[in-house]
């Protein structure tokens, strides 16, 4: 784009919208530019999604010095706005004021990196040539000191022509400046510091013209735009954005094709004149104050990244991890314990004797309260997966992570996708969007939710409690089995992975290349923002979903009602839920199930925390009307087969964490496949091989200890 | 309360849950929702 040609003008107060500007937050991946929008708006936030695509839409407010509001939209964070992937259409269809759903945003704040400045400025020349009044904030300053450099940031807001700020998103250094400098009244309307190829002009300047024609296109907009279809490999689109207009896609072509015969490799052109104003500024804006050796991150890295002590490290985080889980989570455990016993014997002293009352205590009160005592456990994940995203580990551990991967022939991109499947597979599946290589994309999405996601934590612990109490057992043991259930997890993801690359979809691994970015003092504040609002969303579930489902549940362990004389036993069996168990028992006594159970499991397809609200209501409602509420865990020992014998062995309950481990037991991840394949036909081979790899080793495992008198 | 009572109110309840995920379903789908609100980040995890 020709500096010459965007003149500097200055925005109208009418093209701002009438309740305060509107900004929107872009920046390079790991920018900090969550940790900005953050810091300024606080817990002023409205997280959803852009309607049609599962991209997250983040969208808050604060105030200016003048007290006037300020919206704010944190973007997906892209390197470039050129798409590849939907995020990044999302990211350039917002700023291009292409999406159905909103309005084209006032004015932008870019963030940068200034410790990996040439880089980041390729998406600020980018930004600017759109039009927007725009702040460039240059956020990590400390490391551009850590590196030994300065930065010298007058010249740099010589060149861009907008404000260039100084920040240190972390600390809250330099907020108060971005805040006055977004409260400005009129700001200008930037120019590009950039000159396009003049080979390249003529294109850019008919493909333009035929997008002025569209409705609401502006002048410079348009420009911007056709550098980006030119500069696209293909024209990615996402639901409710507007289309582009089919006569500048057919200019585009043309263009394109006429430069292929001529042999111009034109989008490399476009990239390298870029870098060249960008380097040459660089070379200039930054000095060397002083040479320095290696870096902390460098040392640090020469023991995580080590082939050897890598492993040690991430092994040791881990024990740290699951150590934390099982002995912080246990007073507020026992407190929530006792407030939801406390809640439900204050509810049966209140009511007579009816199904109101049961509804109540067995039904809502048991299956949410079985649910949410494990949030103490969830919140403490949650902290520990923000502090090690937000230090910079999580890079290191798909570094050595790659190793592996790459020998079962997995891409090295899928290594995101996979660790996403930690927290929930859902994310993890979508995240393999970023696979360009369709066969390994498939086989990521295949094997993704082999990984132990947070939903199978509650039946797990709920498992080991009952298999361990703490009294007897050393929190050591309870450590060394969820690492064996994470580690069964993974291993069988690598395992079928190997399986499904060797002799169903044969193909070449693609090499990764990842940015390991310097260690950074978390931010505490971010980390437990992000914490508060998964548990949230943990906290809405349980609320909703598994509190309907209990409902339900219940209803389906009350009725048919059993006559007056029979026992709560009886009764719950002769109950639908109860006839729908004995009906698959028969399919599920080899395992060490009993019809109860089978309630569960049928229950947590839904979703698998379903699972221990199910077994809470089945038991409650089998407890009868008794006065005496007990904590789960004894309930579930204190249960027996008809004979008398003990139903939740150390083996069963074992084997139930195994099935867990492998079945694929989450609807929405079954749908989420379905649409990311485009067909029923990859789902449906996902939950056979998944829930048949659960059946057999459940059975295997059960049946051989059984055989060897073992956990019996 | 009468045990009968009790036994309508509780079917009442469980009537309206239903209609409730049945609605909370329907909406979802028109919204584009997945059906699990995990918000989806690329380049890291959640």
């Amino acid at each position: 784009m020709s500096g010459a040609e965007g003149q500097t003008a200055t925005e109208s107060a009418e093209s701002i919208h009438p309740n305060g500007p509107v900004y929107a937050f872009v920046g390079n991946p790991n920018s900090g530019k969550t940790t900005l929008f953050n810091g300024l708006t606080g817990m002023r936030q409205k997280v959803g999604n852009y309607p049609g695509v599962t991209v997250e839409k983040k969208v808050g407010q604060f105030y200016s010095q003048h007290g006037r509001p300020i919206q704010v939209i944190d973007l997906p964070g892209a390197y470039s706005l050129v798409a590849r992937s939907p995020d990044e259409a999302i990211l350039r269809d917002v700023l291009l004021g292409r999406r159905a759903d909103m309005e084209r945003p006032d004015r932008v704040v870019c963030v940068v990196d200034a410790s990996n400045l040439e880089r980041n400025l390729y998406l600020v020349t980018q930004v600017l040539e759109l039009g927007l009044p725009t702040i460039v904030v240059l956020n990590m300053m400390d490391q551009v000191k850590g590196k030994g450099l300065s930065l010298d940031r007058e010249a740099l807001e010589d060149w861009l022509r907008v404000p260039v700020l100084a920040c240190q998103a972390n600390t809250g250094e330099g907020l108060l400046a971005l805040r006055v400098t977004m409260s400005r009244a009129v700001m200008d309307r930037p120019r590009s510091p950039w000159e396009l190829p003049d080979k390249i002009r003529p294109a850019v300047d008919e493909i333009a013209a035929a997008l002025e024609g569209l409705p609401g296109q502006e002048r410079l907009t348009g420009r911007a735009e056709a550098v980006l279809m030119l500069s696209e490999q293909e024209h990615v689109r996402v639901t409710g954005s507007r289309h582009v207009g089919d006569e500048s896609l057919d200019l585009t072509r043309a263009w394109e094709a006429t430069w292929e015969s001529e042999g111009f490799d034109w989008r490399g052109e476009i990239v390298a004149s870029r870098y060249e104003a960008i380097a040459g500024t660089c070379a200039h804006v930054l000095r060397r104050e002083e040479e320095k050796g290696k870096t902390v991150s460098d040392r640090i890295d020469a023991v995580v990244v080590h082939p050897i002590w890598g492993w040690f490290t991430l092994g040791a985080i881990m024990v740290i991890l699951f150590f934390s889980i099982f002995t912080f989570a246990e007073y507020p455990m026992n407190f929530i314990d006792t407030m939801v016993a406390q809640v439900g014997e204050a509810v049966t002293g209140m009511m007579p004797p009816g199904d109101l009352r049961s509804l109540i205590v067995d039904g809502a009160i048991s299956g949410v309260g079985g649910v949410i005592i494990f949030l103490p456990q969830i919140l403490i994940l949650f902290f520990f997966t923000g502090l090690l995203e937000s230090s910079g580990y999580m890079a290191r551990a798909a570094f050595i992570m790659d190793r592996v991967m790459s020998r079962v022939g997995l891409n090295g991109k899928s290594f995101i996708p996979l660790l996403s499947s930690f927290a929930c597979a859902i994310p993890g599946v979508m995240a393999t969007r970023t696979i360009e290589d369709p066969k390994d994309r498939l086989v990521t999405i295949l094997v993704a939710p082999l990984m132990s996601c947070a939903a199978r934590m509650p039946v797990y612990l709920l498992m080991i409690a009952a298999l361990v109490p703490s009294e007897r057992v050393p929190v050591w043991t309870k450590i060394g089995l969820m690492f064996l259930l994470y580690g069964l997890g993974t291993g069988a993801a690598f395992g079928f992975a190997w399986l499904f690359k060797r002799f169903l979809m044969r193909g070449e691994s693609s090499l990764m290349i990842i940015e390991l970015p310097p260690y950074r003092r978390p931010s505490l504040r971010n980390v437990i923002m992000q914490m508060l609002e998964r548990s949230f969303l943990f906290l809405r579930k349980a609320g909703t979903i598994i509190l309907g489902l209990s409902i339900i549940l219940w209803c389906l362990s009350t009725y048919p009602k059993a006559p007056e004389s029979a026992t709560s036993a009886e009764a719950v069996a002769q109950s639908f839920s109860g006839r729908i168990g004995h009906v698959i028992e028969p399919a599920i006594a080899p395992l060490g199930f009993d019809w109860r159970i089978g309630i569960g499991l049928v229950a947590s397809f839904a979703a698998r925390e379903v699972f221990v609200s199910s077994i809470a209501v089945v038991f409650s409602v089998d407890h009868g009307d008794d006065e005496n509420i007990l904590p789960l865990r004894e309930e579930l020992l204190a249960a027996t087969w008809p004979d008398g014998a003990p139903l939740f062995t150390p083996l069963v309950c074992f084997s139930l964490m195994v099935f867990y481990v492998f079945a694929m037991q989450c609807m929405s991840t079954v749908v989420i496949v379905k649409r990311e394949t485009n067909s029923w036909r990859w789902p449906l081979f996902q939950i056979g091989y998944m829930t048949g790899t659960a059946y057999l080793l459940t059975l295997i495992i059960y049946q051989t200890g059984r055989a060897l008198g073992i956990g019996l | 309360m009468s045990s009968e009572a009790q036994t309508w109110i509780a079917l009442g309840v469980v009537g309206i849950t239903i209609a409730l995920m049945v609605l909370g379903r329907w909406r979802r789908k028109r919204n584009g929702r997945t059906g699990c609100d995990c918000p989806v980040k690329k380049d890291g995890f959640r």
